[in-house]
């Protein structure tokens, strides 16, 4: 017999389904908690994400792909990229950017970049001294340039090649749930031999910035273009290198603080 | 030598609080990151202008010390990248001597991303691997 969790994510519906109920109900706090649930005996889900047990590990098959997951950290991690993907592929008035993004002074701080950047482990230093959370993965900037939470589960790697997920009250922080406007945008390159070095960049430049890490496109969605415009217009804007996450997170704060 | 702008119905153009611009050309879907000093050019040759009028109205409008070679590499720069076309050739100071003479603040710098560059981050930004 399928248990079912429902999901109400920006514009998707998302049905998350499972023979197990115990994996289910353990996968659920992962699952963009502070979103909400609903019922799913309405038609019309537009994403399904089903679990399978296969031996002592699981399976996952959502949107025509599948993904083996040895065991329950590797199953939550999986169910948060699949689920990802779904979502920001749905996205039709809200703009993704790759991007860890946290809220400092009522302000949100953008830091864009590609996976294995690091930006998972910069937002949770930031999270333990004080930063509220969005996203380790995407900032959702709306049609005024705001940005939305979009609050999925740090993914952590510690070290290792393997992803844990790690919520953010266990940062000791609290997830956002109202959009704010852009204060910072800053787009920094990891070098542990490096020390902290930003200069500023012309907010125009910044644009280009967020253009390169948008997983849309603007030859599909030219309306990209004055979102992220205006997401920048507001923004101190800089660019450079950092080292560990540690000493970065402390630049930071200094450098909003001004 | 007449120096005139491109003129498209298809561009948008986004003047930033900081004198930046950027500007998406919706027929080649290239956006356009033009630095304060590029952005005074641009909005400085209008319709059309001659070098002369481009320099006074940026020094005015931009900056007292913006020189004549700052206002040419702009528009050097702004016509690499096919934002402005040059009626007859220009027999003023060469490029290298230009940046050469450029202060470092007052530098202008124009980038450029088209359309298959965008798609390609876009693609990278979808399965997050570069």
């Amino acid at each position: 017999m399928d248990h079912r969790i429902g999901i109400a994510a920006f514009n998707s519906r998302i049905a998350v389904v499972s023979t197990c109920e115990r994996t289910l109900t353990a996968l659920e706090r992962f699952l963009l908690p502070s979103l909400p649930r609903i019922a799913l005996d309405m038609p019309g889900t537009a994403i399904e994400l089903r679990i399978l047990r296969k031996g002592d590990g699981f399976q996952l098959i959502c949107g025509g792909r599948i993904e083996p997951a040895r065991d329950f950290p590797a199953l939550v991690s999986a169910a948060v990229r699949l689920l990802d993907e779904e979502i920001v592929r749905r996205l039709t008035s809200l703009t993704a950017v790759h991007a860890g993004a946290v809220e400092l002074r009522g302000k949100a701080l953008l830091l864009p970049g590609k996976s294995h950047a690091g930006k998972s482990a910069l937002v949770a230093e930031l999270l333990r001294r004080g930063a509220v959370y969005f996203s380790d993965e995407y900032a959702l900037i709306d049609d005024r340039g705001r940005a939305h939470p979009y609050p999925r589960p740090l993914l952590l790697r510690n070290g290792g090649p393997e992803q844990v997920p790690v919520l953010p009250e266990e940062c000791h922080a609290r997830v956002g749930n109202l959009p704010v406007a852009v204060g910072w945008i800053l787009a920094l390159e990891y070098d542990p031999a490096a020390s902290w070095r930003i200069a500023a960049i012309p907010q125009s430049e910044a644009l280009l910035l967020l253009l390169q890490n948008t997983p849309h496109e603007l030859r599909e969605a030219p309306r990209i273009f004055p979102a992220l415009g205006r997401a920048a217009s507001g923004s101190g804007c800089y660019a450079g290198r950092r080292n560990g996450a540690p000493e970065a997170a402390d630049q930071i704060l200094r450098l909003v603080a001004g | 030598m007449k120096i005139q702008r491109i003129s498209s119905a298809d561009i948008a153009v986004e003047k930033l609080p900081d004198g930046s611009t950027a500007i998406f050309d919706a027929a080649t879907k290239t956006v356009y990151s033009l630095n304060a000093t590029a952005a005074a050019a641009w909005e400085a040759c209008g319709d059309s202008a001659t070098l002369a009028q481009i320099i006074a109205s940026m020094q005015q409008s931009f900056n007292p010390a913006v020189t004549d070679e700052i206002a040419w590499e702009a528009v050097s720069q702004l016509q690499d990248k096919g934002l402005v076309s040059i009626a007859t050739p220009y027999s003023g100071p060469t490029r290298r001597s230009a940046l050469a003479t450029a202060g470092a603040l007052l530098a202008p710098l124009v980038l450029a991303l088209t359309a298959a560059e965008q798609k390609a981050h876009a693609a990278i930004a979808i399965s997050g691997i570069p």
